[in-house]
């Protein structure tokens, strides 16, 4: 059996469980993007599953072509390369989700945050590791307030004009975050003081059970997206969960056991198991 | 009906198009990055056309299909094919060929890259057309290159061809290489193969106009398709803006009568 796991050398230190987990049982096979000369016509695969860590463009187009060829054969690419290019476009996802039925909170993409917003968030219009400017991000603010300029991204084309834009999201007031991981039909959940008031996620996080509102915008926004492995972060703002945030290459070693979970949802899908 | 039309160019073609609009009654407002916002308040609109394939602007694209606003064309497709790393796939599913590609970070293709492969086109990762556009003879001429990451196409040799399609009608045109629809080129007539390969990408793509900027390779004389675009200016094509005007009404009008 064979896993390809599509990569970059920044994620490559996070995998490293999971690369060690899934070697006892399979061959494993690492596509690390700076490494990586993607020749089109020449490349061929013949994993049984593959694993997408990153939001680079060879990354992605490396998920596209494995896609192609997997197609015939039934290989699940997780995630594909059009559910990572939704999720890293925050404007994508929040059109997306919200389409399909799960509750965000106002948006919209400007030169200034919408006068009925009040107060707001503003964040980089598409979520890169090399656009995370966190001295400004993620910036606060109240409308009409001047707002820093944040990097773009190449897809945004070369016009300087485009610097200009935010994506602006009507600030919720929620005493916690809530987090939700998706593994295929797997959900697990976590509470934890907002990331805003305290950087250090982690020391506030608890597991807590099942909310079943929770569990149907989370299945809604999966299955919307593609995204089979995730995570998500909702608000709790006067007895409404918002969805703010979806992650197509959550940190599963967070979870209890996460690489060795995401290890087996992996080698199921590549038995054509389903991902059980 | 109100119409928003994100382009970036208010000139020539766009001119006629918003004249034509306007003569049959409807309000146009043009909009492009000096005066784009993109929320909810897009719900004013009865029709979005998508002159322009810019990222945001094709977000807006994507707003108003969620929230049942006739958009045309499609924001998906023109994604895709506005896009080096996508159009190729659905090229590949349509039976036509294109130049082969690579993509690699400066430092890899510098170690990894056959040097007899050249030259090579390097073009930006993202978009299509011909500007930022650059022909490269060898590996010395990228070695240093400050991009994060490379692009770089097959060149093919041959004849550059420009072909506008219009619904069931072709246009054919030569030009010279590197050169975009607004240099001078000479009528060609339509050869059967493109009439096929016009069709073929119509099928795949569910576009009802466009342009293909084509090259017929020296030696096999197969046709190889290097930049698809999705709303040209139609510069030498006349009558088109009023042609794409009635398409784009058309659309409207089939698209509010869907159950």
């Amino acid at each position: 059996m064979k896993v390809g796991i599509i990569t970059n050398a920044y994620e490559v230190p996070r995998i490293r469980s999971l690369v060690d987990y899934l070697e006892r049982k399979a061959e494993v096979r690492l596509y690390i993007e700076e490494e990586f000369l993607f020749d089109y016509q020449a490349l061929s695969f013949d994993e049984n599953v593959f694993f997408t860590k990153g939001k680079g463009y060879i990354l992605l187009t490396i998920a596209r072509l494995a896609e192609e060829y997997g197609k015939p054969r039934g290989v699940v690419v997780v995630n594909d390369a059009r559910s990572v290019w939704i999720a890293m476009h925050r404007f994508m996802h929040f059109t997306i989700v919200r389409k399909a039925g799960v509750r965000v909170p106002d948006f919209g993409l400007g030169q200034k945050a919408p006068k009925h917003f009040g107060k707001f968030i503003a964040k980089n219009i598409i979520d890169q590791n090399h656009l995370r400017n966190l001295d400004i991000l993620p910036f606060v603010g109240e409308s009409g307030d001047e707002v820093p300029t944040i990097g773009t991204g190449e897809e945004a084309g070369e016009d300087p004009r485009v610097r200009q834009f935010h994506l602006f999201q009507r600030f919720v007031e929620s005493e916690y975050e809530y987090k939700v991981y998706g593994f295929g039909d797997r959900l697990f959940y976590y509470r934890q003081i907002p990331v805003l008031e305290n950087p250090r996620k982690m020391e506030t996080r608890v597991p807590i059970d099942e909310i079943p509102e929770l569990k149907r915008m989370s299945i809604l926004a999966m299955k919307a997206t593609g995204l089979l492995v995730t995570s998500m972060d909702f608000l709790y703002e006067n007895r409404k969960f918002y969805l703010t945030d979806i992650n197509a290459i959550p940190n599963f070693n967070y979870l209890p056991q996460g690489p060795e979970m995401l290890g087996d949802y992996l080698l199921d899908l590549a038995k054509g198991g389903g991902g059980k | 009906m109100n119409i928003a039309v994100y382009t970036k160019k208010e000139k020539g073609f766009f001119e006629s198009f918003r004249a034509d609009l306007e003569n049959k009654g409807h309000q146009v407002f043009p909009i492009n990055l000096t005066n784009l916002t993109v929320d909810d308040n897009i719900r004013k609109y009865d029709l979005v056309i998508l002159k322009s394939k810019k990222l945001f602007l094709v977000y807006a694209g994507y707003l108003a299909e969620s929230i049942g606003i006739a958009v045309i064309p499609r924001p998906d497709i023109t994604h895709k094919v506005s896009n080096r790393i996508q159009f190729p796939f659905i090229a590949r599913e349509a039976g036509i060929r294109t130049p082969n590609f690579y993509m690699g970070f400066p430092e890899t293709i510098r170690k990894t890259l056959s040097k007899t492969g050249f030259p090579l086109m390097l073009k930006r990762i993202v978009g299509t057309g011909s500007r930022g556009v650059e022909l490269v003879k060898s590996i010395d001429e990228i070695a240093n290159s400050r991009r994060r990451f490379l692009y770089l196409e097959q060149y093919i040799f041959g004849q550059h061809l420009l072909c506008y399609f219009i619904e069931d009608d072709i246009m054919v045109f030569e030009k010279a290489p590197f050169e975009n629809e607004h240099f001078q080129v000479k009528f060609c007539a339509v050869d059967r193969d493109i009439a096929d390969l016009v069709r073929r990408w119509q099928y795949a793509t569910g576009l009802q106009f466009g342009h293909l900027d084509l090259i017929r390779e020296k030696g096999t004389g197969e046709l190889v398709l290097v930049d698809p675009g999705v709303f040209p200016q139609f510069t030498h094509w006349p009558g088109a803006p009023e042609r794409i005007a009635n398409i784009c009404l058309r659309y409207q009008g089939l698209f509010n009568k869907q159950p």
